[in-house]
């Protein structure tokens, strides 16, 4: 848990300090509470998304960096994507089962933005419909079929 | 191995050891501290984090430091943890003793042990009036008060300093608890962690981490003098100060005479009036420090105007009775604050609030305690909304009632729950004083006289004349009572609807009960000693009240109330549950208690209140108990030793409860628990206030 935090901290401070572009963490919902953090999104220009955006919620557990942490989309705007589930759940990879203790916020969030810049038509998952009225609450309990290496 | 030192584990970000900085686990080169590299083979997937290659058994890479090394970087290390301290601190050691005057910063000496609390002090009524509080902070330390006895300082950090400078106005040289406050702007160190040059972790540290203004930094000892010739030039600043013209209104020519007849001491103001031995509370509310009584009207109220917001002269008369002032603001409140809450709920429990304030008014002074435990404060924090409650002036009912310290002089039999008779008739200085001065009621108070539109006390002498007619009840058993139930009864006659039988009547009068000990129960700890001190009082008229019905028509009487409610509450489905078995048991009271603490739960701003809803319950059950007295059950017995108080006073009544054990029930069985040794109690407490409130679920 400590560690946890203390990581959390870290990048935190890194990412305030010297965010990408397009990422920018709100800090305010971090005040209160470490574990949840919303990050705001900035679509790539350049790509389907430009001008969008977007926010990310990041939920972590006493277990991060070793255990990944939830993110999934929030807000208003939950961007139109093959991988990204009406209900902000995303399909990706290091999210579950990729994740390494490795990655930070950071990492994952320049993945997502990386997933959807290559993105090259918008539109929802296939089993979209089916998905959302199923799933559970917590994207991280989805069994992901990573299917579509490409995008 | 360069910058060996800076070098943290990518995973948990701990700094690496010593003999971590040549461990390199995976062949991708990918490094990371031993800890985490033995977490992740055994309980994570066992891949290294970067490549994801298993870890193989053996690190890929470790070279342990030979000794030498081990030293020469240890010694390195440590000489540069130096030097950058040294630096750090050289840089900023004159900074150590300096003290920079902080603008949103006041000082105060001279709090009372009581005052000297974070949260009270942050509360409306006192600091917090006067602006957004950052952070208060007390030393309990006594060297302050010198000869004033043991009191505390505090630093009262204000959003804005245009806050600290009004509260340091009105502040300083009030008189409070028999100790004079000062009140200056403080002055804060730099912290030690920007005199070591390093980061403060701290996240709320109060301590200066940059420079401070040049003009405003003082080195200790210069600081001293400077700190009280800021003080009077502070104090001396506010020119224009005017004092509140004084005009006492009926209502509290007693009470508004009291503190200065008191002897507050004269003032020390520096200014104005030093001579003045007005009282000091005149100060405070207007953030007048000198009084001078000479002043023109309109101007004091002008000044009052924009110091306090909302003052009106009549206002500010009545302020020196708090008590008075309490209730009106029970009543004000209520009509402000219209209750988006069920509107028969409102009713009901406004028309007691409204027929309150004759109580004050009221000659007879010998239950003190009834009348306040009855009703003011309570609705207050009942029926009104927590937050407004809150901030205006729920304090004042927490201070009156916790506070028994406060000088509310012994007549009463119950000193700690200080009554409008006690302070008009007792006169009580400091403590009127500090109400008085932090201006606790100033914002409810407006237009309290003119609410009434009525003389309160004519209205329900009338009511209550009206009811005794009604009532066809043997007199003497009322007139015993009379004196207690007096003024609990007028509350509801004032208001009765035409076509409102008795029956109603009495059903209204249950539910201001809760009001009474949700306040009390406000107070928390003191629970306990509320049980055992009013509710015997009130349990005891009420439960005389129900007696003289039930006896004579225990059935109808009950389905007389039972329609009562409903004509109450028509648009709501009432069921009320078939007479119980005569099993009294502890089960039914705490279905009770579950009952009413549902409907409570259903105003939403109830949150907080519903807990403390219970005691309530529970000792508005008492009035049941007391009614036993042929053979009470094996736990009455010890419900009666718990509640010796209550013994004398209520035993006669105990065969009621034997005749009509419950008629509540089918409610759901459960208590969260009720106070240690209570639970006992409550089974044969039918009170309507249950019912009116399950009719309101």
């Amino acid at each position: 848990m400590a560690s946890m935090e203390k990581r959390l901290q870290k990048e935190l401070t890194a990412l305030m300090k010297d965010p990408p572009t397009g990422v920018k963490v709100d800090a305010e919902s971090i005040y209160k509470n470490l574990s949840e953090w919303i990050v705001d999104l900035d679509g790539a220009p350049g790509t389907l998304y430009a001008g969008e955006k977007m926010q990310l919620l990041f939920k972590f557990g006493s277990r991060y960096p070793f255990d990944s942490p939830q993110v999934m989309f929030v807000g208003p705007n939950i961007p139109v994507h093959p991988h990204v589930y009406s209900n902000g759940h995303i399909c990706l990879s290091i999210l579950t089962e990729d994740w390494s203790p490795a990655l930070s916020v950071q990492a994952v969030c320049l993945s997502i933005v990386s997933m959807l810049s290559s993105c090259t038509e918008k539109k929802r998952p296939p089993d979209n419909a089916f998905y959302i009225k199923t799933c559970s609450k917590n994207p991280k309990k989805t069994r992901w079929w990573y299917h579509d290496d490409n995008v | 191995m360069a910058g060996e030192e800076q070098v943290e584990c990518p995973l948990c970000m701990e700094p690496l050891e010593i003999d971590d900085v040549n461990f390199f686990p995976c062949t991708c080169g990918y490094q990371i501290c031993r800890f985490c590299w033995h977490r992740i083979r055994t309980d994570e997937n066992g891949l290294c984090p970067a490549c994801r290659k298993q870890y193989p058994e053996d690190p890929a890479e470790f070279k342990p430091l030979t000794e030498d090394e081990l030293q020469r970087i240890k010694k390195e290390r440590k000489q540069k943890d130096l030097q950058r301290k040294q630096k750090a601190a050289e840089n900023r050691k004159h900074l150590a003793n300096v003290r920079v005057v902080q603008k949103n910063l006041v000082f105060v000496v001279g709090l009372s042990k009581k005052l000297a609390e974070t949260e009270t002090l942050k509360k409306q009524e006192y600091f917090g009036k006067f602006g957004k509080i950052h952070k208060v902070v007390i030393n309990q330390s006594t060297s302050y008060a010198g000869a004033q006895g043991p009191s505390a300082s505090a630093y009262v950090t204000y959003n804005k300093a245009e806050d600290a400078l009004k509260a340091i106005l009105a502040v300083n040289n009030v008189h409070i608890d028999g100790r004079t406050l000062k009140a200056s702007l403080g002055t804060t160190k730099y912290c030690s962690h920007f005199l070591k040059g390093s980061q403060c972790q701290k996240q709320d540290c109060m301590y200066l981490h940059e420079l401070g203004e040049e003009a405003a930094s003082f080195t200790k000892e210069r600081n001293a003098v400077r700190n009280s010739a800021n003080n009077h030039v502070i104090t001396t600043g506010s020119k224009p100060i005017p004092t509140r013209k004084k005009e006492s209104s009926p209502l509290t020519v007693t009470t508004s005479s009291s503190p200065e007849s008191q002897g507050t001491p004269p003032s020390i103001m520096s200014n104005h009036s030093p001579n003045s031995p007005s009282s000091n509370k005149d100060a405070w509310p207007s953030l007048q420090p000198g009084s001078k009584p000479n002043n023109k009207p309109t101007r004091t109220d002008q000044h009052n105007r924009v110091n306090n917001k909302i003052r009106t002269k009549s206002e500010e008369d009545t302020d020196h009775s708090s008590q008075i002032t309490d209730r009106f603001n029970g009543t004000n409140t209520v009509h402000r604050t219209t209750d988006p809450q069920h509107s028969n709920t409102v009713h009901r429990t406004t028309d007691p609030q409204h027929i309150s304030p004759p109580q004050q008014t009221k000659p007879p002074l010998s239950q003190p305690r009834i009348v306040n435990s009855g009703v003011p404060g309570v609705k207050t924090v009942v029926f009104d909304n927590p937050a407004q409650s809150l901030s205006l002036f729920s304090g004042n009912v927490f201070y009156g009632n916790r506070n028994q310290k406060i000088p509310v002089p012994t007549q009463t039999e119950v000193p700690d729950i200080p009554t409008t008779e006690i302070s008009e008739s007792i006169q009580v200085s400091s403590c009127t004083d500090w109400q008085a001065a932090f201006g606790f009621t100033s914002k409810s108070r407006e237009s309290q006289d003119d609410d009434l539109g009525f003389d309160p006390w004519d209205e329900s002498s009338k009511g209550l004349a009206d009811l005794l007619e009604k009532e066809n009840v043997t007199t003497n058993i009322h007139q015993q009572n009379n004196t207690h139930n007096q003024k609990y009864d007028q509350r509801p006659t004032q208001n009765l609807p035409p076509g409102f039988t008795l029956s109603h009547i009495q059903n209204q009068q249950r539910p201001v009960q809760h009001p009474a000990f949700l306040q009390n129960e406000l107070v928390g700890s003191r629970m306990m000693g509320f049980l055992q001190q009013n509710p015997k009082r009130l349990g005891s008229m009420m439960s005389n009240r129900r007696e003289q019905t039930n006896l004579q028509h225990p059935e109808s009487y009950n389905k007389d109330w039972q329609d009562g409610l409903r004509a109450l509450l028509p648009n709501i489905n009432i069921s009320f549950g078939a007479p119980p078995p005569t099993s009294a048991n502890s089960q039914k009271s705490s279905q009770n208690n579950h009952k009413s603490r549902r409907c409570l739960s259903k105003n939403s701003y109830f949150d907080g209140p519903r807990t403390i809803f219970d005691p309530a319950i529970l000792s508005s059950g008492k009035y049941s108990d007391g009614s036993m007295t042929d053979c009470p059950p094996h736990w009455l017995k010890s419900i009666t030793q718990l509640t010796e108080l209550e013994g004398q006073s209520q035993n006669h009544r105990l065969p009621f409860v034997q005749q009509f054990p419950i008629r509540n029930s089918g409610w759901p069985t459960q208590t969260q628990n009720p106070p240690p040794g209570f639970q006992t109690r409550p089974p044969t407490q039918h009170s309507e206030p249950h019912k009116i409130s399950e009719g309101l679920q």
